[in-house]
């Protein structure tokens, strides 16, 4: 597990936003999604439209309890999608095997990998201008997993995998 | 610029970011518009003598499950369904993916049907999203902060709805609790103030002239004026609101906090924590 620290990647008149990174920083363990029974009741009676490979995990952060989601999934071209989210906020989004992506201060990331982080300027990673720094790791669900947990310090150790759905 | 350097520019601007890409299924079609992360829409076309299939590549779903949609109940959902329906497309919830089955007869006009229906899902969904998001913050910020407030689970009872005495009038608030201040208790009061409603402004006024009245009289408290303004998707008159609740807060002597933003509601949580923390009690 570690942290990585993407603030040499942005414009010197931004910066990343304190309280995200603080709990990136804080060590995290991923478990499987807990389901309450109400919940269970619901999937079991409604339907989902889900990704070709899609699931998802509880990231529980150990000091302050706090619970995060962490979301994968994966296109029929090999497109591989991470998402950690707390509420509705996102605070890093991994993309693997995708192509260039295009820095708002057009340091531009090569294909194949790179993941997305919010920074007080551009701090909405659902908007199409947002910083993102590459990474080196495997184009496979499982090393884009792992590569990602370490870049965010989330100890998968716990989580039996695979655990995809289709 | 010339009309004919407009011209060129645009046909260049669609025609520069279309690519098709020969793979071994069929095609791999990139098209000129972007999803709502900045990256280009794809699809799929697969080809064989007597059908086209055209497909999204698992993208919608994609997207749905991104932004905790996927489920039938929810109208992003049914948004796709009801596309689906109209377009005579599959919604293939086994495999994840929307699918047409296209006749190589009129293949030309239903291909960009398919194309249409892509964009809108990639342009519409996410927006839902926000506004959905601004539309729940408009009629219960109050339950959106008892919910995080909830997650803290906080060993000292915290009132909540509770009726407070101002100079003039009694106001209700959302939270109330006491926090030690050297010797003395004082009353912490916060307040959601909806702002993503039909007039802001009046939601503003109402906050200001109950942090004016509550403050106004002798006993020790502190209020904190919660709202929710994202700078992205919130109308102007909502975030003039929000100047004003914000420009106010030291004139008056309460504090405002911004819910949208992450920085804010940290802070505010972890005020919130750090009083009602036996350590800090005793």
């Amino acid at each position: 597990m570690a942290y990585y620290d993407p603030s040499g990647w942005i414009d010197p008149t931004d910066s990343l936003i304190d309280e995200v990174e603080d709990r990136l920083k804080l060590d995290k363990k991923a478990q499987p999604k807990g389901v309450s029974t109400l919940q269970r009741r619901a999937r079991e009676t409604t339907k989902a439209f889900l990704p070709p490979v899609s699931f998802e995990l509880d990231v529980v952060v150990q000091s302050t309890k706090e619970l995060l989601r962490l979301t994968e999934w994966i296109d029929k071209a090999g497109k591989v999608y991470i998402d950690l989210i707390v509420s509705n906020d996102f605070l890093r989004k991994g993309h693997f095997n995708h192509d260039w992506h295009y820095n708002p201060d057009d340091r531009d990331i090569p294909p194949p990998h790179h993941i997305h982080f919010p920074t007080v300027k551009f701090n909405n990673l659902t908007r199409p201008h947002s910083y993102a720094y590459p990474v080196q790791s495997g184009g496979t669900y499982l090393e884009a997993l792992q590569t990602f947990c370490e870049h965010v310090n989330i100890n998968i150790r716990a989580v039996p995998l695979p655990l995809l759905r289709r | 610029m010339n009309q004919k350097d407009i011209h060129e520019l645009i046909v260049s601007q669609i025609g520069r970011n279309l690519a098709v890409i020969l793979s071994d299924e069929g095609f791999k079609i990139t098209l000129p518009f972007q999803d709502y992360m900045g990256e280009p829409i794809e699809m799929l076309v697969v080809t064989s003598p007597d059908q086209v299939i055209v497909e999204d590549l698992g993208h919608s779903a994609g997207l749905l499950f991104s932004l905790g949609l996927q489920s039938e109940e929810n109208p992003a959902h049914q948004l796709i369904k009801n596309l689906s329906d109209s377009y005579h497309i599959v919604m293939d919830y086994d495999s994840g993916v929307l699918r047409q089955q296209l006749s190589p007869e009129v293949f030309g006009p239903e291909i960009l049907e398919f194309i249409k229906v892509l964009i809108s899902v990639q342009t519409v969904i996410p927006e839902l999203q926000r506004r959905r998001r601004g539309g729940r913050v408009g009629r219960r910020l109050a339950t959106r902060l008892g919910e995080v407030v909830k997650q803290l689970r906080l060993p000292v009872e915290v009132q909540r709805q509770v009726d407070v005495e101002g100079k003039h009038e009694t106001w209700q608030v959302d939270y109330k609790y006491a926090r030690n201040h050297g010797p003395q208790m004082v009353d912490v009061l916060i307040l959601a103030t909806d702002l993503n409603v039909k007039e802001p402004r009046k939601s503003a006024e109402h906050a200001l002239t109950l942090a004016v009245d509550v403050l106004a009289i002798e006993d020790k408290r502190e209020l904190r004026v919660v709202y929710d303004v994202d700078g992205n998707g919130s109308s102007a008159a909502t975030r003039r609101a929000a100047m004003l609740i914000d420009d106010y807060q030291r004139r008056v002597g309460y504090r405002a906090y911004n819910f949208a933003s992450l920085e804010d509601k940290a802070q505010l949580m972890t005020q919130i924590v750090q009083e009602l923390s036996p350590l800090t009690r005793e």
